[in-house]
């Protein structure tokens, strides 16, 4: 069943977002929502949880670039954890995985911003 | 100017100025002794010789008027050479000149006084600007003039301000002076100067019909399906081809394509003749074949209307073999006609190798009004048609053997691995080791066709789904192939992986592939055969292979990466194959991918 389930959590500064489904052209647009309310709402850390993230295509990819790009201005960072093998593979053949700090679990992900 | 020449002409040269300086001095010399004795004998009062005064002077008058009119035959020798002459002697003092060599660097009969130095005279030519060229080249000039005139070898040459050219040679007196002729050598440069000019012209024109050439193949090649294997969509067929020209461009053509989704149209011909005039001739052939096997089923009747249109206006009785089918890729029914072209193998499965030996009429584009034939032949999976044409049998080493039938039957019975590309890799290199160091003398080309079928054993699974332009119809295509996949047993990650590629694709053709705002099918064909997982999404929109598109920069920072262009690299990488075909109308992306 496809669609996507967003949920947002605070630990300390960071933003923790916990994606639930799949990351494409039908979902993009409720993600890319919330990111952009968390950043004009002052966040700069944020972290997404890819833990029950079924897959991303490239509008998935896309609105993480456009996300991290506008963090990156105003000193921020976007990091993700828990990637399974296929969006492991969707990061590498993109490149992704060299310009987004990834990590296995969500204690990593806390600890490398 | 050879070499034979150059010499004669040094030895007629040299031999006339000894032989004209040798007189002078003899005369000039013999002259002072002669006053010197004179001047002795008037000296010596009371001479036993008893010779009168007036008997001396008779004497004295009488040398002084031989050597006058020595003299004079002498300067008129020298003024009517046919080249410039200038004497210098030992101190490099000018002794003799003639009118030819002023004139040739303008000097005055003042400049060319006797006893005028050669530094002065040479200095003269470069400050009054004789010599061509600027300032500096006059300086250039002198050196090479001082050089010259040091070496005493060979010749030196001289661009003259007028435009004329000389060559100077010259040689040592045995006084140890200096003798120079000056020769116009301006008709000679001339003709050198047209001789490269038309070199240059007829260069450029061979340049440029090269170029043309160069174009006209790749035209030729452009006709002809390359880029195989093609189908990759058809696990019933396999098809391998080769054509290699013996000039530019070639007589020599193959072509094949599908009519429907069930039959292939395969044909191969061969153009009496080489080069442009058969080339031509080649792409009418093969282009008026396709345009009627599209409306017509039956072989027989295609070659009957190409023949009809080729001989119609075929002045220079150019014609062409053909051999035309149509395979039906379901049933393995072969439907040939062969006009006069040479007879096709079967290698079957099972290792016999048949020979197609009927024809069905002769060559087409000489007689028009002629009815062709056809018949029908069964291929079984497994079996290969083995199309080629003479350039292979004909094939000719350097001792004029030809490579014969009897060698190709017996190379096409040895070789076991039945596939297409084996089968023509072969065949080229066989011809090619045959052929050794002798030149290609035909075009060659040999198209191999396995009808795979499909196996038995093989677990054959296959749906279709058609969706509409629309993008909540995503969510059905989506649907579909994992019902599809779930029940043939397509491992979850393969599913999740076709999700995102309908998610690139399905997205890309609903969002820009259509320039109207009508309704329109796509339709996706799911094809589970064996272990592999075949794909094909065909759309009618506006033609667009995806995969001409040039890959994103991966390597870039978070601040240079591009938002997009992602979509159609995820597709090309997922997956085992991914490969396009443009077909009437339609755009067709076949994905590949094998399940272990």
């Amino acid at each position: 069943v496809s669609g996507l389930k967003i949920s947002v959590r605070s630990v300390d500064e960071i933003k923790i977002l916990d994606l639930v489904g799949s990351l494409d052209t039908q979902t993009f647009p409720l993600v890319e929502e919330e990111l952009s309310d968390l950043i004009a709402g002052g966040a700069r850390k944020i972290l997404v949880n890819f833990g029950r993230l079924d897959y991303i295509s490239s509008a998935g990819l896309r609105i993480l670039l456009v996300a991290a790009k506008q963090l990156h201005r105003h000193g921020g960072e976007i990091q993700i954890f828990a990637l399974n093998e296929l969006v492991r593979e969707v990061f590498d053949i993109s490149g992704f995985a060299t310009i987004f700090k990834v990590s296995g679990t969500e204690q990593d992900g806390l600890n490398s911003f | 100017m050879t070499a034979q020449t150059a010499s004669g002409w040094l030895v007629v040269c040299g031999a006339l100025i000894v032989l004209a300086f040798a007189g002078f001095l003899v005369v000039w010399v013999q002259n002072r002794k002669f006053w010197d004795r004179a001047a002795i004998r008037s000296d010596s009062s009371g001479d036993p010789a008893g010779a009168t005064i007036s008997e001396q002077k008779n004497a004295l008058q009488q040398a002084s008027v031989r050597t006058k009119e020595a003299n004079a035959r002498l300067m008129d020798v020298v003024e009517h050479l046919p080249d410039g002459f200038a004497l210098f002697d030992a101190d490099d003092r000018l002794m003799i000149s003639n009118s030819k060599w002023q004139d040739f660097y303008q000097y005055s009969d003042s400049d060319a006084a006797i006893g005028t130095s050669y530094d002065d005279l040479v200095r003269l030519d470069v400050e009054r600007g004789i010599i061509a060229g600027d300032a500096e080249a006059g300086e250039e000039y002198l050196i090479g003039r001082y050089r010259y005139r040091h070496e005493k070898s060979g010749g030196f040459e001289v661009t003259l301000a007028d435009g004329r050219s000389l060559v100077v040679r010259e040689s040592d007196t045995s006084e140890g002076g200096r003798v120079g002729i000056h020769r116009d050598v301006s008709h000679r440069i001339r003709a050198d100067v047209k001789l490269q000019e038309a070199y240059g012209i007829i260069k450029d024109q061979k340049d440029r019909m090269e170029e043309e050439l160069n174009i006209g193949r790749e035209i030729q090649m452009s006709m002809i399906p390359l880029g195989l294997p093609p189908f990759p969509e058809y696990n019933e067929i396999a098809i391998s081809a080769a054509l290699e020209p013996a000039r530019e461009v070639g007589g020599d053509f193959y072509d094949f394509y599908f009519l429907d989704e069930e039959r292939l149209c395969v044909c191969i011909g061969d153009v009496s003749g080489k080069g442009v005039p058969a080339a031509l001739f080649m792409a009418m052939a093969k282009t008026l074949m396709k345009s009627r096997a599209y409306d017509d089923a039956s072989t027989a009747s295609i070659v009957t209307h190409v023949n009809d249109e080729l001989s119609a206006d075929n002045e220079k009785c150019m014609f062409v073999t053909i051999f035309a089918a149509i395979i039906n890729i379901k049933s393995g029914e072969v439907l040939f006609t062969n006009a006069g072209h040479n007879p096709p193998y079967i290698k079957r499965r099972l290792g016999t190798l048949e020979a197609l030996e009927q024809r069905h009429g002769p060559v087409v584009g000489v007689v028009d009004g002629m009815v062709y034939h056809e018949e029908t032949e069964r291929m079984a999976p497994g079996d290969v048609l083995v199309l080629f044409t003479d350039g292979v049998t004909e094939a000719m080493n350097s001792k004029s053997q030809l490579f014969s039938d009897q060698r190709y039957v017996k190379l096409l019975k040895q070789i076991s691995d039945d596939t297409p590309e084996v089968i023509v890799a072969n065949t080229l290199r066989a011809v090619k080791d045959f052929r050794g160091t002798a030149e290609q003398s035909d075009d060659i080309t040999i198209l191999a066709f396995e009808y795979i079928g499909t196996a038995a054993t093989d677990t054959v699974a296959e749906r279709q789904v058609i969706i509409k332009n629309e993008l909540t119809d995503m969510l059905v295509a989506d649907q579909k192939f994992e019902e599809f996949a779930s029940a043939f047993d397509v491992p979850e990650s393969v599913i999740l992986k076709f999700k995102i590629i309908f998610d690139e694709l399905l997205n890309n053709i609903i969002s820009y592939a259509y320039s109207d705002d009508d309704v329109h099918d796509i339709e996706i064909n799911m094809e589970r055969v064996g272990h592999r997982l075949t794909v094909t999404v065909i759309d009618d929109g506006v033609p667009f292979n995806p995969l001409s598109e040039s890959k994103p920069n991966t390597d870039l920072s978070l601040q240079d990466r591009e938002v997009g262009g992602l979509g159609i690299h995820l597709v090309r990488n997922l997956v085992d194959d991914a490969s396009y075909q443009r077909r009437i109308g339609k755009n067709v992306m076949t994905l590949v991918q094998n399940l272990d």
